[in-house]
């Protein structure tokens, strides 16, 4: 159970103005209006006028609320079984793991309790934080009292991930996670001398990436710059060790214990469990907004930014996954990131249903949609990741990315305004 | 101390989750979280009145004679939840409550109508204060029987009379014969029954403690005469509806725990009245989608400035509400 009094009080003083804006631009008053900033005109989206981007972000809101209006019974059963089958497999895998010393049960246990694991953080855990299924209203799945099986507590994790990275995503100097302060996974970012050996410190830190994302939403980058003191974190920074302890004794303590003889294969197999849901949530991730062909934003393109601008720098931002619904299920639906950026707040079981309408729009309005096969985007990632170990790399990475543009999108937005003037819209 | 520390291993277990999320997985009635009942039987009582009694869990603490609790249903996957009286004594084995249907009545006609034995259903804590000891006269009309049939069975008085009235069909017309009071049934359709009546049906009335329920215009004849002849009188009213204010004018915002209130209009988002006014509100991203600032709706209405949908503050439930994409629709309170 989450307090709800851990999150962060308004400052009237450090509201940002831009956030103030964002919000009351939900009118569309469209970019053009005084005092908009043209930041947002780039190579990607230069063909698009005033009105197209209006539009796009009309026809967003379309697909939103055909959605949110339907949901019902057919998808709080389907979270409800999600958990159900999650709380079945951790069982499973305990009760397995409880014989680790006979292999198949050492097998099975450890990869039962993986893939729940996975479930438990994914699916589950990050959706039900996003406040996807507060609309059921069920206080046992809501993302008020929710609490999960990941070292940083769900309170801290709302702040960096929900609101700082969800509402200035892939935005230098205010998103953090770009690179997430140990990485150097953009151009943009400056080059430092221990960026060189930066595809080791990404292995690392893919296999113990929860501590990695607790230290990183502890942001003691905060105390580095002199914005906060080392007193003012020491309540938080308690707060998330007693929880990795908790989640330390349980794991590597309590249970082996109880499984006795078969005390130093249990541990093992917790490990390895942990270890796998590590590196699958680090692989996921790093596939939504570092692959080479999606775009990094200045704050500059803040300024006065509109809803539908917003909307625009989500789709260029972000890049899915194709596979099989078990991908699907496994990401979290994060394999659906492009949707799951325009509308975080919207179940996850229905991202896919609107996927084919998002790419149709993109295709329609010339804007590029990334997507791609696992393999490929992660081999992408970390071939990236290494070009970027050294100086530079503007040149060959902005080619990449003018490369994914679509072809004939200047001449398709002309037709389309043609038609559009001949066939006058009611709307 | 055994079961202490039983208790506190078991959630190192469980963490981060509680021991109850796994019993409730096992059987939903083992949660002491979320307490629930389960449907055991139906029995229609009325033309549109069931009486559903319910097996509860290990989460219900229990009842006094009077009390109602909140009944939470799931209806097209989101919870409702509403408030009926308890019929059923403390120590009878089964919790019982009576649910008419009524027009528009999404929950009740649901309730009355479609649940069967087995379902599930939320259960809030008991509450109330309807009661009274000494002798009794009780006075209901219509539904406003159910408590009366709590705090008879209940065992709060050995000196009660019941005063009745109802149409043709009474709700509970055949369990009125085995109450341990005197019965005197009333036909409504044959005219209202009035205070002037008491003085034939229960000559020594003056020399009891009044309990009335039933609707409006009886609740405020009989407490009018009970005022006048000096005779203490306690009134259980059924909750009205929230008033809804039609034309989208907003309304005072209560940030109860803050305790600011703030005047805001239909198109300003609460989250934006209350720190208006000085409150230090939770916020985040301020377009809807981070839920850093949902606050629980305890008192009125908002609309979603999104969608354009109401949200209505239910007694027992958990109405969390979104403040920066919520406006005011009429008076309303928020526990932040």
């Amino acid at each position: 159970m989450t307090a709800l009094d851990h999150r962060p009080l308004t400052n009237p003083e450090t509201i940002p103005e831009h956030v103030t804006r964002i919000n009351e631009a939900k009118t569309p008053s469209g970019p053009g209006r005084p005092g908009a900033s043209t930041a947002h005109i780039t190579a990607s989206t230069a063909h698009l006028t005033v009105e197209d981007v209006e539009r796009i972000g009309a026809e967003l809101e379309a697909i939103r609320d055909e959605v949110m209006s339907s949901l019902g019974e057919a998808d709080a059963r389907y979270i409800r079984r999600v958990i159900r089958t999650q709380r079945g497999l951790e069982i499973a895998g305990r009760a397995l793991l409880l014989g680790a010393l006979f292999p198949p049960a050492f097998v099975l246990g450890t990869a039962s309790l993986g893939v729940a694991k996975i479930l438990e953080n994914m699916e589950i855990g990050h959706n039900v934080l996003h406040g996807q299924w507060d609309w059921m209203r069920d206080p046992e799945i809501h993302s008020t009292t929710w609490e999960w099986d990941h070292v940083s507590t769900a309170s801290s994790w709302q702040q960096t991930h929900n609101y700082l990275h969800h509402t200035y995503t892939n935005v230098h100097g205010k998103d953090r996670d770009i690179g997430y302060n140990v990485l150097r996974v953009d151009p943009d970012q400056p080059w430092h001398p221990t960026y060189l050996w930066q595809t080791a410190t990404n292995f690392g830190l893919a296999l113990i990436f929860e501590y990695g994302i607790a230290a990183f939403d502890l942001e003691l980058d905060q105390v580095a710059r002199g914005e906060k003191t080392w007193a003012e974190k020491m309540p938080e920074i308690k707060t998330m060790l007693r929880k990795a302890g908790k989640q330390a004794l349980k794991d590597y303590v309590v249970f082996p214990a109880l499984s006795g003889p078969s005390f130093v294969p249990a541990l093992v197999g917790g490990l390895l469990a942990n270890t796998v849901r590590n590196v699958w949530s680090h692989a996921v991730i790093f596939c939504g907004h570092f692959p080479v062909e999606v775009e990094t934003f200045d704050e500059e393109r803040l300024e006065n930014e509109s809803q539908a601008e917003w909307y625009v720098r989500q789709m260029l931002g972000s890049a899915n996954l194709e596979g099989s619904a078990l991908l699907h299920l496994m990401t979290g639906n994060l394999s659906h990131q492009i949707e799951h950026h325009l509308f975080p707040d919207m179940p996850s079981n229905r991202y896919g249903t609107i996927a084919p309408k998002v790419r149709d729009l993109c295709r329609r309005y010339g804007l590029p949609y990334h997507s791609g096969p696992m393999w490929k985007q992660y081999g992408g990632v970390l071939a990236k990741i290494a070009r970027l170990s050294f100086p530079g790399g503007h040149g060959s990475i902005e080619k990449r990315r003018t490369r994914a543009l679509p072809v004939g999108r200047t001449a398709a937005a002309t037709l389309r305004r043609l038609r559009d003037r001949v066939t006058p819209q009611a709307a | 101390m055994i079961a202490g520390v039983l208790a506190r291993a078991t959630r190192v277990l469980a963490t981060p989750l509680l021991p109850d999320d796994y019993l409730a997985f096992v059987d939903p009635l083992w949660s002491a979280r979320a307490p629930k009942g389960r449907i055991v039987a139906t029995r229609p009582v009325g033309p549109a009145t069931t009486e559903l009694t319910v097996r509860t869990g290990a989460g219900w603490h229990g009842h006094r004679p009077g009390q109602h609790v909140g009944l939470g249903v799931d209806l097209g996957g989101r919870r409702h939840w509403r408030t009926y009286s308890i019929t059923s004594a403390p120590d009878a084995e089964h919790l019982t409550v009576s649910v008419t249907a009524v027009p528009d009545g999404s929950v009740s006609t649901h309730l009355a109508r479609v649940a069967r034995r087995g379902d599930l259903v939320g259960l809030g804590p008991a509450a109330g204060e309807f009661t009274a000891t000494g002798p009794l006269l009780l006075v209901s009309g219509g539904s406003g029987i159910t408590p009366m049939l709590g705090l008879l069975r209940g065992g709060v008085t050995t000196d009660a009379v019941l005063v009745h009235s109802g149409r043709g069909g009474h709700v509970h017309a055949d369990d009125l014969d085995d109450l341990p009071a005197v019965v005197h049934r009333h036909d409504s359709t044959a005219g209202h029954l009035r205070p002037a009546d008491l003085d034939d049906l229960v000559p020594d009335w003056r020399a009891r403690t009044m309990l009335v329920c039933g609707p409006i215009g009886m609740i405020d004849a009989f407490t009018a005469a009970a005022d006048a002849a000096g005779v203490p009188c306690v009134v259980e009213r059924f909750r009205p509806p929230e008033p809804l204010d039609a034309d989208g004018t907003g309304g005072t915002v209560t940030f109860t725990t803050s305790g600011v209130v703030a005047e805001a209009d239909a198109v300003t988002p609460l989250l934006r009245a209350g720190e208006d006014a000085g409150a230090l509100l939770p916020s985040g991203c301020r377009m809807g989608i981070c839920h850093t600032c949902v606050g629980r709706l305890s008192v009125g209405t908002v609309r979603n400035l999104h969608t354009g949908e109401l949200e209505t503050a239910e007694a027992d439930g958990d109405v969390i509400v979104r403040t920066c994409v919520s406006a005011a629709a009429g008076a309303c309170s928020i526990d932040l």
